[in-house]
């Protein structure tokens, strides 16, 4: 629990900061310098924003109590045939 | 008759016992027209025909009850209270007493419904839906854990909801029944499971909609406790938007659908994806507005700086020459072209005074002279010769040969004709002629005026 608070507040940091970016940049009164080294960043956090966003494939595993056991069983590439529904 | 045969017999047939009571409920008087209370337990709709089971408000009885030809405009939930009036019946192919019910009518709550209200406010007082025991759905998560039927409709609204945007997610579903007496029980374990064997960073525990008795094990006080012990956050996604049950309450979150619940893990994502797309695209096009801005700025400053270079000034200088030049060759040519115009007139105007015209004029007027002069000259002649003939007869007559043939001489001195003595010296040689030859002779005296 409190990774993942942590993790959202990593990524609602690098967002704000990405909007502050923008921000500046729209305003537009900086030197071709400070706009490069901003747009940088921006690049760099709009990255990492992304690569968290991403940071796990599509993946859809369904659990059942067969047999008194637990069975997991991925069904990611059929979904609804996985789950015994007809699309 | 009838009751003697049986009487007599040892053993029954089923069919005469069923065929029996039939006939002995049948011919009870006071078992027509019947008003029976009690509540509602699992009514079934087959075809036109419902089904239920009628038990009593108190102790532990049922009698099942079938409604033909029921009209579908009425409500008749699992658990209502109702008075039902009819005709008591044997159904001999079950061998069952059964109510035929020809109306019935809701008399209020139903004792399920009475207990649920019972079950809310113990577990209210307990605390079990106080808001500080809410725990905060994680805005981005990457694991979701859902506890349903796989065969409902409720897990594919979630997955469509889900992966509808992006598909960085990973969901593992807990499959479970959602209704009957087992589903309690199964839906605790998937919420265990989850907690205990497969960590996610939200569970959702629901069901599609239904009557209210199939939501009754999202009512259970096992599953409302199992949920309020969870260390993971859970949403409650049971039914439509009007169906409240007692997960919604102890949940830290109430999805209103399970559709909802879907939009609820992956809204900040989804949000997230397209502020990050919005400022990505931003930025590139502010970027590079900016360097084009730079860009034309510094060809500007290029510009400038290359007006004022000396070769710039060189260059200007020389196409101030070149203007110049170009001008002065405009007007050299204009000027030339002047004279040559000029020139054209005067040329003409000699070609008027040219030599050979004057030649031509010349030789008339010569022409014209050489005539006159032929004339003239003619003229002149024969004047002349007149004149020469007068003068030849007057010379004739006059010749002074024949005075020297008359005895008369000519003294020649220097080829001229000595007239004066003057003219001669002493010493000089003198001719003189005589008509038939001359002498010569020395001078050696001269006198003025004297005879011989």
């Amino acid at each position: 629990m409190c990774e993942e608070a942590r993790n959202d507040i990593k990524f609602e940091d690098a967002m704000k900061r990405l909007e502050e970016i923008v921000r500046s940049l729209e305003e537009g009164n900086l030197t071709l310098d400070e706009a490069i080294r901003l747009y940088e960043e921006g690049i760099k956090l709009s990255k990492l924003c992304n690569d968290i966003l991403r940071s796990v494939e599509k993946r859809v595993v369904l659990i059942e109590k067969l047999n008194g056991e637990y069975v997991e069983d991925d069904i990611t590439n059929d979904i609804y045939g996985g789950l015994g529904q007809k699309e | 008759m009838l009751f003697d045969n049986i009487v007599s017999k040892k053993e029954w047939s089923v069919y005469e016992l069923t065929n029996y009571l039939r006939k002995k409920v049948e011919m009870d008087i006071l078992l027509k027209n019947i008003y029976l209370k009690g509540e509602v337990i699992r009514p079934t709709l087959s075809g036109e025909h419902l089904y239920f089971e009628l038990k009593d408000l108190e102790y532990d009885a049922k009698v099942k009850c079938v409604y033909f030809w029921f009209d579908k405009k009425i409500e008749v939930r699992h658990g209502a209270k109702v008075l039902v009036k009819g005709n008591v019946i044997f159904y001999e192919k079950e061998g069952i007493i059964e109510i035929k019910v020809s109306e019935i009518t809701d008399i209020g709550v139903g004792e399920l419904f009475v207990k649920l209200k019972q079950l809310e406010e113990k577990l209210k007082q307990e605390g079990l839906f106080d808001q500080k025991y809410k725990k905060e759905i994680p805005r981005y998560p990457k694991k979701i854990g859902i506890v349903t039927s796989k065969n409902g409709a409720a897990v594919r609204d979630i997955l469509n909801t889900i992966y509808s945007k992006f598909e960085n997610i990973e969901v593992y579903i807990f499959n479970c029944s959602v209704q009957g007496q087992n589903a309690p029980y199964e839906i605790c374990e998937g919420i265990e499971y989850f907690n205990n064997v497969l960590p996610v960073e939200v569970i959702i525990v629901g069901r599609g909609g239904g009557a209210f008795e199939d939501l009754m094990a999202f009512n259970d006080e096992m599953v409302v406790r199992k949920i309020f012990e969870s260390k993971i956050p859970v949403i409650s996604a049971v039914g439509h938007e009007r169906d409240y049950v007692l997960t919604d309450f102890v949940a830290d979150l109430r999805a209103i659908t399970p559709t909802n619940a879907g939009e609820i893990v992956v809204g900040f994502q989804n949000q997230a994806l397209e502020k990050l797309d919005e400022y990505y695209q931003k930025m590139k096009i502010l970027i590079s507005k900016k360097i084009e801005s730079s860009r034309e700025d510094l060809k500007l400053k290029l510009y400038r700086l290359y007006q004022n270079s000396p070769s710039n000034k060189l260059t200007k200088l020389i196409q101030d020459v070149d203007l110049l030049s170009s001008k002065l060759t405009f007007l050299l040519n204009k000027k030339l072209h002047n004279i040559s115009s000029n020139l054209k007139i005067l040329e003409k105007k000699l070609s008027v005074s040219s030599p050979y015209v004057r030649f031509t004029k010349a030789k008339n007027d010569y022409e014209i002279l050489v005539k006159r002069l032929n004339i003239a000259f003619q003229n002149l002649w024969q004047k002349k010769e007149f004149e020469f003939k007068i003068k030849v007869e007057k010379l004739i007559a006059l010749n002074p040969l024949n005075i020297l043939k008359r005895g008369y001489s000519v003294t020649i001195h220097k080829s001229k004709v000595l007239t004066t003595v003057k003219e001669v010296s002493i010493g000089d040689e003198i001719v003189t002629r005589i008509t038939d030859g001359i002498i010569k002779s020395k001078v050696f005296w001269t006198e003025e005026g004297a005879d011989e």
